[in-house]
């Protein structure tokens, strides 16, 4: 009996190579078209019927091929920008990394309301689903994510956009592309960086949640780290977290926001405000009020 | 995010108290338990499914050895497992019951991580009934975190996580069945973390099941 449990031991032992790293996505791609509007699943958050509407000829559906140094080929991701397209050298543009869940179309809410920030189209809007969200081809993976905003972001900077008048946003899980490409992508640095519910890193999501000092490592290869990757960041950071956030603790934005050290920091703690859902930032703090945060900061 | 990442839970709290009970003088036991905390996942409130095997062999009728390798880490390429022994404190005095105590080295492995070292102590209280001996035991197990820091400069959240627990072995012949009821970490709000833990004291910590087959020879 002895002999067979340290048989089963060995055997486990030399094919443990099991990996948690698709955990942190939760993307659908079996979606043929995305419907905007006339997605009838639970969006983000519901909009006021009729308001912040976007007129069909301001959404503009992207093709972007997507390659990175460890890909073999390159994955089509898909994007949308709101705004005329013509306008891209001219205009202020906000890149919008959306969270964990599904594609664009559960984000599409929040895309119709930074097309209103600052009044109708002030902004041009540029959302991209990642490699294996909506339909984008390939599997997520968290190297394969920063790759396809640095594609976007080269996108705008082959149609003229001048990157002094881009700004990046990251919402929950977005806000890992978001602190990579304000941190690190010297080809294109968006001026400015807001963070929405971040996490701090993996790890500290793992030890939140254990207690012990855990390294995410025994589990999965995720890295994440907005904390340590912020500290590289030196444009101005605007970071909204909900106090009663219950999928990312306001711990995390807290320790995100400590570690930054650029040239000017603003922290909004949104009183009342839950992860996402009708209790999510925008719908607690009022989507006016939130689209003024959102524009007082950009134009400052 | 929440989806799977209960298997975050591996590292710890992840099996029951071993040997709450000494084995009998050069008496071997192999065991294999099941459990963990309980936690939401799809609707329905489940234990995680943590698994190891452990070995015992008692000394004699008041001290046991004892090493456990926590399996479901295994298949993500950790060395995990625990070492200790359990001493018999007390013997039981009709309704008093006896005391046993374990100290035991938690640890962790993979090539690319420095690697962990958690000390633990369990101390139980049980009380033998019936012809077969079966037994009710309560008790705590204690976690130290050695570590004063965690990611990022923060401050280690808890240096010692304090796990009480209530359990019950059935003995069959060579066989016994223990199952356990553990309260994870009680007077820690679990509304605001990740993990999606479930307590029967609603916000209060989490609860844990585990399951444990001892063939002992």
């Amino acid at each position: 009996m002895m002999r067979n449990f340290i048989w089963i031991i060995v055997l486990v032992a030399l094919f443990g190579c099991a990996r948690l790293d698709d955990i942190a996505f939760v993307n659908d791609n079996t979606i043929e078209a995305y419907l905007y509007d006339n997605w009838d699943e639970d969006p983000e958050f519901f909009m006021p019927e009729g308001e912040y509407d976007v007129a069909d000829s301001m959404i503009h559906e992207l093709v972007l091929p997507s390659q990175g140094p460890n890909d073999d080929e390159p994955f089509n991701i898909r994007a949308i920008y709101i705004g005329n397209i013509n306008n891209v050298n001219t205009d202020s543009i906000i890149v919008y990394c959306h969270g964990q869940s599904l594609h664009m179309d559960a984000y599409w809410p929040r895309a119709k309301l930074l097309a209103h920030c600052g009044g109708e189209h002030r902004y041009g809007i540029l959302e991209m689903d990642y490699r294996g969200f909506g339909l984008s081809e390939g599997n997520p993976t968290e190297e394969g994510m920063y790759e396809d905003v640095r594609t976007c972001l080269r996108w705008l900077k082959e149609n003229g956009a001048n990157n002094n008048r881009v700004f990046i946003y990251g919402y929950s899980l977005g806000t890992a592309p978001a602190t990579e490409m304000a941190a690190y992508f010297d080809e294109f640095k968006p001026r400015k960086l807001i963070l929405e519910a971040p996490f701090a890193s993996a790890e500290n999501l793992g030890q939140e949640s254990t207690l012990i000092n855990f390294d995410t490592k025994y589990m999965a290869d995720l890295d994440f780290s907005n904390a340590e990757k912020i500290k590289d960041v030196s444009q101005p950071l605007l970071l909204l977290h909900g106090e009663v956030d219950d999928y990312l603790k306001i711990s995390n934005g807290e320790i995100v926001f400590k570690n930054y050290d650029g040239v000017f920091g603003e922290f909004v703690r949104v009183p009342y405000a839950n992860h996402s859902g009708e209790m999510g930032i925008p719908p607690a703090m009022g989507l006016d009020e939130y689209n003024k945060t959102i524009h007082e900061f950009l134009k400052r | 995010m929440k989806k799977f990442i209960f298997l975050l839970l591996i590292i710890s709290s992840c099996a029951p108290s071993r040997f709450v009970e000494p084995l009998k003088k050069g008496q071997h036991a192999v065991a294999l338990d099941v459990g963990g905390p309980l936690i939401e996942f799809g609707g329905l409130v489940i234990p995680t499914p943590m698994s190891s095997i452990s070995y015992g062999y008692g000394i004699d009728s008041t001290k046991t050895i004892y090493g456990g390798i926590h399996t479901t880490s295994l298949f993500f390429g950790n060395f995990q497992g625990d070492v200790g022994a359990t001493f018999k404190l007390f013997n039981q005095d009709k309704y008093i019951p006896s005391i046993s105590i374990s100290p035991a080295i938690n640890f962790i492995k993979r090539p690319d991580v420095k690697g962990n070292v958690w000390p633990a102590v369990d101390l139980n209280f049980y009380w033998n009934y019936g012809e077969r001996k079966n037994y009710f035991y309560a008790g705590a197990t204690n976690w130290f975190e050695p570590e004063a820091t965690r990611v990022h400069g923060e401050s280690t959240l808890k240096r010692f996580i304090f796990n009480p627990q209530v359990g019950h072995t059935t003995k069959f012949g060579k066989w016994q069945l223990q199952t356990e009821l553990k309260f994870l970490a009680p007077g820690t709000d679990n509304e605001y973390l990740f993990v999606p833990y479930r307590s029967v004291f609603g916000n209060d910590g989490a609860t844990g099941l585990y399951i444990n087959l001892i063939k002992t020879f």
